[in-house]
């Protein structure tokens, strides 16, 4: 099961890959990594249709926002699920996520132990 | 109407014009005061959310660190021949060592990231002290930097920093002065946004900050190789109120306050620019004599 990972931040490919590293090597899942909105929908495109079945995002990101994203997502894959996860976790960021279809919002710093709760649920239930 | 009622009728008029006038300028002051907090309050809010992004690296690759050791120790307490495991602990031990180096290059973000705050907490007195204004200057300008970037994460600049070490301490409100700069930079930096939006072959944005001494003073310029100014415009930037910039962003305040608060400090405060080019803002302010 392909989860993607979405943000700027080079750094969160090597947190996120160490973090799941016990459920990578049991082949529980795969990760991918993009580091803008574009590259993410480029990987989405890339194949149909596509095999990212979750997408955790960043909002603040350079070119297309994460909200942005979001909207795109859930317009051309609507069977895809997408969480935020930001700095931002104010009202207004919140409320729009949600409007837009956001399953879940994370702030940073993540917390991964209800970050991998999330993961393991889904898990279960495909 | 005889000339007495007229004389009374314009008594009346001239007495309505002084109150509007009053009314007028309380206005301005309130709004010009509202406009310093907010901008303040603004950048601030913006760049202490900035700070949890590399926070989320120093809490969580720690986190990982620690889980790490635990993998560690239970290889070697497994009572399995030790030659066996010996690639996995090296394996760890490579990571552990990676994310110690991680921790260190995001604490340092972060710690540059409040250190450009703290000038803030420091303020708040409006009485004079004496300024090392290559220092308050520099702190400004990573500020202005942060708050920038806060807002809009694709921004970016190079920015230049020259200090002449000869430039003597200077008598001021340091709040007053850290608010022009704070808005000429930024206005340094909303101009290269501006005219980078399309890239530029060849050319890339850059803010400079450079001080002089001049015997009598010290000079600051503040550059931007960003859209310029037109003629039309540069004769109107000093106007109260006068902006080019979309609502909520500006408020056209910025010049108009800043000069004031250099000429209450005895200086002067004055432009270059060439349309398409960029613009040089020079700051003088005197030392006091003494
Ligand atoms: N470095 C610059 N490059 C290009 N234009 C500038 C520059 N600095 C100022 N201007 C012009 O001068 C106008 C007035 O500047 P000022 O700082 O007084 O107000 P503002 O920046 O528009 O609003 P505020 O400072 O209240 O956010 C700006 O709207 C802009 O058109
Ligand atoms: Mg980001
Ligand atoms: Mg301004």
């Amino acid at each position: 099961m392909k989860f993607l990972v979405v943000d700027d931040e080079k750094d969160v490919e090597m947190l996120f890959r160490q973090k799941f590293r016990k459920e990578l090597r049991q082949g529980l899942l795969e990760l991918e990594f993009a580091f803008s909105g574009d590259e993410a929908l480029n990987i989405l495109s890339s194949k149909q249709p596509p095999d990212v079945v979750y997408i955790f995002s960043d909002i603040n990101m350079p070119g297309m926002t994460g909200l942005e994203l979001l909207n795109t997502v859930k317009e051309q894959y609507p069977n895809i699920e997408v969480s935020m996860i930001s700095a931002y976790g104010d009202r207004e960021n919140y409320e729009k996520a949600k409007e837009s279809g956001a399953k879940e919002f994370f702030t940073k710093p993540i917390d991964f132990d209800t970050l991998k709760a999330e993961i393991h649920k889904i898990l279960e239930q495909k | 109407m005889n000339t007495h009622e007229k004389d009374r009728e314009s008594q009346g008029i001239e007495l309505e014009l002084q109150q509007c006038k009053r009314e007028l300028e309380d206005t301005r002051q309130k709004l010009i005061h509202q406009e310093k907090m907010a901008s303040i309050g603004e950048m601030t809010a913006g760049i202490a959310h900035e700070i949890k992004n590399p926070l989320n690296f120093v809490n969580n690759f720690s986190k990982l660190s620690i889980e790490l050791i635990d993998d560690i120790m239970e290889d070697l307490n497994s009572g399995e021949a030790l030659e066996d495991k010996l690639d996995d602990i090296k394996a760890d031990l490579e990571d552990l060592k990676e994310n110690i180096a991680r921790i260190d290059e995001h604490g340092c973000r972060a710690d540059s990231i409040v250190s450009s705050m703290l000038m803030h907490s420091r303020g708040g007195s409006s009485e004079k002290t004496d300024i090392d204004i290559n220092q308050l200057l520099s702190e400004y300008v990573d500020l202005a930097f942060h708050g920038m970037k806060a807002k809009d994460r694709s921004f970016f600049s190079d920015i230049s920093k020259e200090f002449d070490d000869k430039v003597q301490p200077v008598n001021v409100v340091a709040q007053d002065i850290s608010r022009v700069i704070l808005n000429i930079v930024t206005n340094g930096f909303q101009a290269l946004r501006d005219h980078y939006k399309m890239p530029k072959p060849g050319d890339k944005p850059c803010l400079s900050v450079k001080t002089e001494h001049r015997g009598d003073g010290a000079t600051i310029r503040i550059s931007d190789n960003g859209t310029g100014i037109p003629e039309e415009v540069k004769a109107r930037i000093f106007e109260p109120f006068f902006t080019t910039k979309p609502s909520g962003e500006g408020t056209g305040l910025g010049l108009s306050m800043s000069r004031d608060i250099i000429e209450n400090h005895g200086g002067h405060l004055d432009i270059n620019t060439a349309e398409g080019k960029g613009s040089e803002f020079q700051i003088f302010i005197p030392y006091s004599k003494s």
